[in-house]
């Protein structure tokens, strides 16, 4: 006994390298996946300002572009194959490095096991593992920047022929590649994570923690992380498949007859639309892996910020969970124009509407819990409700996407584009930043600055709809997605007045993040330091400690007596009361 | 689970799992959380994992017969060995639950003895599928000549990675094995090891039954 003691003791000399870099800590794992993840962020916005510069004043030599970009910009104008690469990269890394790792990794890591009342993770070696896979997984997609005939072009969905093909664009060649490898890289850490996140959801709450008394974060991370468990080995497959087709000579995706430059594929008898399936077999459930975290959060925050418990949390939860199952069957509605059989594609558009229900309780039940509420406009508050502003609009042009013999007209046209950024994208970047307003001072023990938040907040919201709302009036009259200029046709050309207003937003709206950047990194140092609960919430984290000890609680675990959810409750002294309160028993 | 000590050794203590037990100790949950499953953590975490890997196969096994129904499908003749591996993969699974079950007895010399017979049969299994594939090769079989040959390599080199890590679980086991680690009180990693390895023997039969009917 006295000598496993002592050999303890030596591990936890805690070094700056076990403490900082190589910890097991889920706190710190957390803070490293959110660095990571602004990171990347950071790199997906630019990816993006750069899309924006070659849509707003195309074929107009841009000589600041040839000076950053070098070959990729020769004369100062974008070269084509560097555009279809930038698209591709930006996608996957707002989808899988931002809003999966980034939200997920930093959420569930965080808040898991805060909020039940554990004092690490089930397998924090595992979850270590799990960041550093991540962390080799960005440093391949971010050498993929540096090879010779660039990074991945294929689109963030990598649909053969063309990405199977390496001659097919140069964008085909080592840098996809690179993406495959980097992708399954990206798997195995989520694999990883979501093992974590289930197991340690199930087995270590605390005494009294049922799961009908977990917050609804929790809820939406344990779904989340089912969903990930269940659809990224699909998506392995399908990666290994291409890897075979690219590197081997299979023809899994390849069909016969293809010419490339010229010159005869050998492949023959693939089928491009098999890697739809698995590739939307995981894509669709992604939307959810990147929606329902930020959803969970936005809720949290609604109610603690309202002062009024979160309506009907049974019924929230059953969404959240009916959401997920869903999910998993309307890959579909990706592919009605693919050629699929049309009485399948019947059967996708019922799920895909099905959807709608689960979506919509979930919202309205958001909406009653902000009805009448007594509203404190912190700037997480702000960036939940402003999810809400988001999600609705690009939750109802859903319905006309989910429609094939609507979705025919607008399929890859830029209304997908603006669908897709307010539902998903720009919504759950949302609930991200809310999140990270919310729980700063207990990751960082100290407050982010209100003011330049609310600055953040309104730039970013009206920003985002004038990006954004413009592009479903393009869609509507049929401006295609992906294209690398729009000069050729009337119809597109005369939208080239509406690009520039698009491009000018884009660039006030990323600025506006600048704030945020010089918040965050400013407050982690020299913000005002945060009590126990500057929110006044009830869930478990806010009892303890910002930032919570290594371990989380003190000697004792903490117990729960009652729901997450108890604020404003007639007759109590304060507005809220926790969940560690135990219910006083009162005389009849 | 009360601490007596002051100060700097309580820290010490919660880093011992004596507190700060996620993770430790074996048996049910092996924790004094009151909601935990009535499994062991590692374990419920290793079926998530089994889970993950059904997955995959799924949707390579979906893929299979998407591409097998589309037509071009030239058909070959396993050469024997694959039945003899399977043989070998079925006995393994056979050698290692009896010596679970030698463990479960605190029969310490046959646990050890046929823990090793399935650890050799695993390794024998995989030098089988090598020299297979090798024989397919001589018969002009490439992973490119056809879906069919495509397919099969793809399944059982899949197959054999995870296995591969199995191996390498088996032989990490058997040395702590040896070394005297495990009993009937301690034996959470030999039962992982157990169940990990019957996954992959049905594994394989599903594969191997699954070509067999197809190909």
């Amino acid at each position: 006994m006295s000598v496993e003691h002592a050999a303890v003791e030596v591990h936890h000399k805690e070094s700056f390298l076990t403490k900082y870099i190589f910890s097991t800590d889920h706190k710190t794992i957390a803070r490293q996946y959110l660095i990571t993840g602004i990171i990347w962020g950071v790199i997906g916005m630019i990816l993006s300002w750069f899309m924006r510069l070659q849509l707003a004043y195309p074929n107009q030599p841009m000589p600041f572009l040839e000076k950053i970009l070098g070959r990729w910009a020769e004369g100062g104008i974008l070269k084509p194959e560097f555009y279809v690469a930038l698209i591709t990269m930006h996608g996957t890394i707002m989808v899988f490095f931002l809003l999966t790792a980034g939200l997920s990794g930093t959420f569930s890591n965080y808040l898991i096991p805060l909020q039940i009342g554990a004092r690490d993770m089930a397998f924090p070696v595992l979850n270590m593992l799990s960041y550093w896979v991540f962390f080799a997984a960005s440093v391949v997609m971010l050498i993929s920047f540096f090879v010779q005939t660039g990074p991945a072009g294929a689109g963030w969905t990598m649909y053969p022929p063309l990405s199977a093909i390496k001659s097919a664009i140069p964008g085909a060649d080592v840098g996809a590649t690179l993406w495959l490898i980097s992708m399954g890289l990206f798997i195995v850490s989520s694999l990883l994570g979501a093992l974590n996140y289930i197991t340690t959801t199930l087995n270590y709450r605390t005494k009294g923690m049922s799961m009908w008394r977990l917050p609804i974060t929790v809820w939406g991370m344990f779904v989340t992380a089912i969903l990930g468990l269940l659809s990224f080995p699909v998506l392995l497959a399908g990666a290994v498949m291409l890897i075979f087709d690219r590197e081997f000579g299979t023809s899994f995706f390849v069909p016969g007859g293809l010419v490339v430059g010229g010159q005869p594929v050998p492949h023959e008898g693939g089928n491009p639309i098999l890697w739809q399936h698995l590739f939307w077999f995981l894509g669709h459930p992604e939307v959810y892996i990147v929606l329902l975290p930020a959803v969970s959060l936005v809720g949290e925050i609604l109610a603690t910020n309202a002062r009024k418990p979160l309506f009907a949390y049974k019924v929230s939860v059953g969404a959240l969970i009916g959401i997920g199952a869903l999910s998993m069957i309307v890959w579909g509605h990706h592919m009605y124009v693919s050629g699929m059989n049309p009485i399948l594609g019947e059967v996708f558009v019922i799920t895909t509407l099905a959807i709608s229900f689960p979506t919509a309780i979930l919202i309205f039940n958001y909406l009653v819990t902000i009805w009448r509420g007594n509203l404190r406009l912190t700037p997480g508050m702000l960036f939940a409700l402003g999810f809400l502003g988001l999600f609705i609009p690009g939750a109802l042009t859903g319905a006309f996407l989910a429609t094939a013999p609507v979705d025919i007209q607008l399929h890859d046209t830029y209304f997908v584009v603006a669908h897709f950024h307010f539902t998903m994208a720009t919504a759950a970047a949302f609930g991200m930043f809310a999140g990270v307003y919310h729980w700063f001072p207990k990751m960082f023990g100290r407050m982010m600055n209100d003011k330049l938040g609310k600055i953040h907040f309104w730039g970013t919201f009206i920003g985002v709809y004038l990006i954004f709302f413009p592009m479903f009036f393009q869609g509507i009259a049929g401006v295609p997605r992906r294209y690398y200029s729009f000069t050729e046709y009337n119809f597109t050309s005369q939208f080239v007045g509406l690009n520039k207003f698009i491009t000018i937003a884009a660039f006030v709206a990323g600025a506006t993040q600048l704030i945020f950047l010089f918040n965050f990194f400013w407050s982690m140092f020299k913000g005002p330091k945060a009590d126990k609960n500057p929110w006044k919430a009830n869930t478990l984290e806010w009892q303890t400690d910002s930032p919570p000890p290594h371990g989380n609680w003190g000697p004792e675990l903490p117990v729960v007596y009652r729901g997450p959810y108890e604020y404003s409750v007639p007759g109590a002294e304060e507005d809220y009361i926790p969940q560690t309160v135990p219910i006083k028993v009162e005389a009849k | 689970m009360v601490i007596e000590k002051k100060g700097k050794s309580q820290i010490s203590d919660i880093d011992s799992g004596k507190i700060f037990n996620n993770g430790g100790g074996g048996g049910a949950g092996g924790h004094n959380y009151s909601y935990a499953l009535p499994i062991n953590p590692a374990k419920f975490g290793l079926w998530l994992f089994i889970g993950a890997i059904i997955m995959f196969f799924s949707a390579l096994t979906s893929a299979y017969i998407v591409r097998h129904s589309v037509g071009n499908w030239l058909r070959f003749e396993l050469p024997g060995i694959f039945w003899f591996n399977t043989l070998v993969l079925i006995l393994s699974s056979l050698t290692i639950q009896l010596s679970y079950f030698q463990l479960k007895k605190d029969n310490s010399a046959s646990f050890k003895f046929l823990f090793l017979l399935s650890t050799l049969f695993g390794i024998s299994f995989l030098i089988g599928q090598l020299v297979g594939w090798g024989q397919l090769r001589e018969m002009g079989i490439y992973v490119s000549t056809n879906p069919s040959s495509s397919f099969f390599y793809l399944l059982t080199l899949a197959h054999a990675v995870h296995l591969v890590g199995g191996i390498i679980a088996l032989i990490y086991v058997l040395i702590k094995a040896l070394l005297g680690y495990y009993s009937s009180k301690n034996r959470l990693g030999v039962e992982l090891c157990v169940t990990y390895w019957h996954f992959l023997d049905v594994l394989w039969l599903y594969l191997f039954v699954f070509i067999n009917v197809t190909i």
